[in-house]
């Protein structure tokens, strides 16, 4: 049951802080400029990663996006990773496992090349779309998976 | 047989706290490190002049005040209130944002920062409950996400708080004192989120300026000619490396607006006053009336 049905929080209601400040809301016009804020911030991620999040494929851009399947030569760290996409990406993964992953990562599973990443990772510990899908600049060109 | 006995408090409405830490208070490598990055958490322009249209100033203090109350009744951690107004004007300074819109960004700032600072959070019902239920709990978590999002999930914001006890472990007054300035200092910080002018100043300025203002409304500087007027100034501005003038200057500013709100109030006093027991009870900060100048 809602909270806001329950008589415990109804008291509250008839207090001086319970109060409507502007006058009524336009639940449609909020909707609205809810719907056109959110797509700016996807078209945003989108250019920004050149990934469509919303199909999950990835697009042409400074970035190469790989799938990634044999998760045993990943690092403990990786496996996080791993395991986080894996429970995010609800059914649209539901065959084979599919991580995107940066590709010197399975040439060198060690330190090396990561530095600049593991480093940054260590400053703020936000959670970032590398977390998920790690990439890296892109040198050749790629084609996207049919 | 001997009776067990269970000492374990059924109150479920106090959240229990940690002890302070004297490892983070101590080391001065903590104060340098938030005067460093404090100001990385300031929104990025006035906004009224340069991003808003439908929005004013005096809609701002509207619902700042509004929020102050919510948060004063839900007994909030006393942080939660300038992190949200922190959140409200960072989001409104990149947002052109609607006037009758603004409620409910002040909920979803609201909702935001009792997430991060609190045991027990606020709930989006509750919130919802507040606003006169002109808003629906889903909306509310519509929003959250875009607000989220404008702010860059950069939720960890310096704010005049966090600059309390350091600046007050570098007084020499005895501890019963120290306690009563840092609960004014609070209430001040309070009073200046609700006020656009202080806005754009560096938490460090506002927490020096609140404790200077807390020490001299308590008169506690009368009879100590080193704790006196411009001795107390330069102390606290070497403490937090803000200029001497510059601090005279905020400190001049907390002063008036106390004067103004304190002018506005007194005929609500004797049903706003607070009993010392609910004083103690709750981590809000003193009644602004409280406060003698």
């Amino acid at each position: 049951m809602p909270l806001s049905q329950g008589n415990i929080l109804q008291p509250s209601c008839s207090r001086k802080a319970c109060r409507n400040l502007f006058g009524p809301v336009d639940h449609e016009q909020l909707q609205n400029d809810f719907q056109s804020l959110m797509k700016a911030e996807w078209e945003e991620a989108q250019r920004r990663w050149n990934f469509d999040f919303e199909t999950e494929t990835p697009l042409e851009g400074d970035y190469r996006w790989e799938k990634i399947s044999h998760i045993n030569v990943l690092s403990p760290q990786d496996l996080l990773s791993y395991s986080k996409e894996n429970s995010c990406a609800g059914d649209k993964s539901l065959s084979a496992p599919v991580l995107l992953k940066r590709h010197e990562k399975m040439d060198n599973p060690g330190q090396g090349s990561l530095e600049a990443e593991s480093s940054r990772q260590l400053k703020r510990k936000q959670t970032s779309i590398k977390d998920f899908y790690s990439s890296k600049r892109r040198t050749i060109p790629y084609k996207a998976n049919p | 047989m001997e009776e067990l006995l269970c000492c374990e408090g059924a109150a479920p409405a106090s959240a229990s706290r940690a002890a302070p830490d004297p490892s983070l208070v101590r080391d001065a490598r903590v104060l340098r490190n938030l005067l460093a990055v404090e100001e990385r958490y300031l929104p990025r322009c006035s906004y009224f002049k340069c991003v808003q249209r439908d929005l004013q100033p005096f809609m701002r203090r509207m619902v700042a005040t509004w929020m102050l109350e919510v948060c004063e009744e839900q007994k909030c951690e006393e942080e939660v209130f300038p992190l949200a107004m922190n959140y409200l004007d960072r989001f409104l300074s990149v947002v052109p944002t609607r006037k009758c819109h603004l409620q409910l960004l002040g909920a979803v700032c609201m909702f935001l920062a009792s997430k991060l600072k609190e045991t027990i959070p606020l709930t989006a019902e509750k919130l919802c409950i507040y606003t006169d239920n002109s808003i629906r709990p889903q909306e509310l978590l519509d929003w959250e996400l875009v607000v989220l999002g404008k702010l860059k999930w950069n939720l960890a914001a310096i704010t005049p708080h966090d600059f309390i006890e350091h600046i007050l472990r570098k007084l020499p007054f005895p501890r019963d004192k120290l306690l009563l300035i840092q609960k004014h200092a609070q209430t001040i910080i309070a009073l200046c989120a609700t006020d656009f002018n202080f806005a754009m100043y560096p938490p460090s300025m506002i927490a020096t300026g609140s404790v200077g203002a807390a020490v001299c409304g308590l008169q506690l500087d009368e009879g100590d000619r080193l704790l006196s007027g411009d001795f107390l100034t330069a102390l606290l501005a070497r403490i937090t490396n803000t200029e001497v003038d510059c601090l005279k200057a905020c400190q001049e500013q907390i002063e008036s607006v106390l004067v103004n709100n304190l002018q506005e109030v007194p005929q609500h006093q004797s049903n706003a006053s607070k009993t010392m027991d609910e004083l103690d009870q709750s981590s809000t900060p003193t009644d602004v009336r409280d406060i003698n100048l």
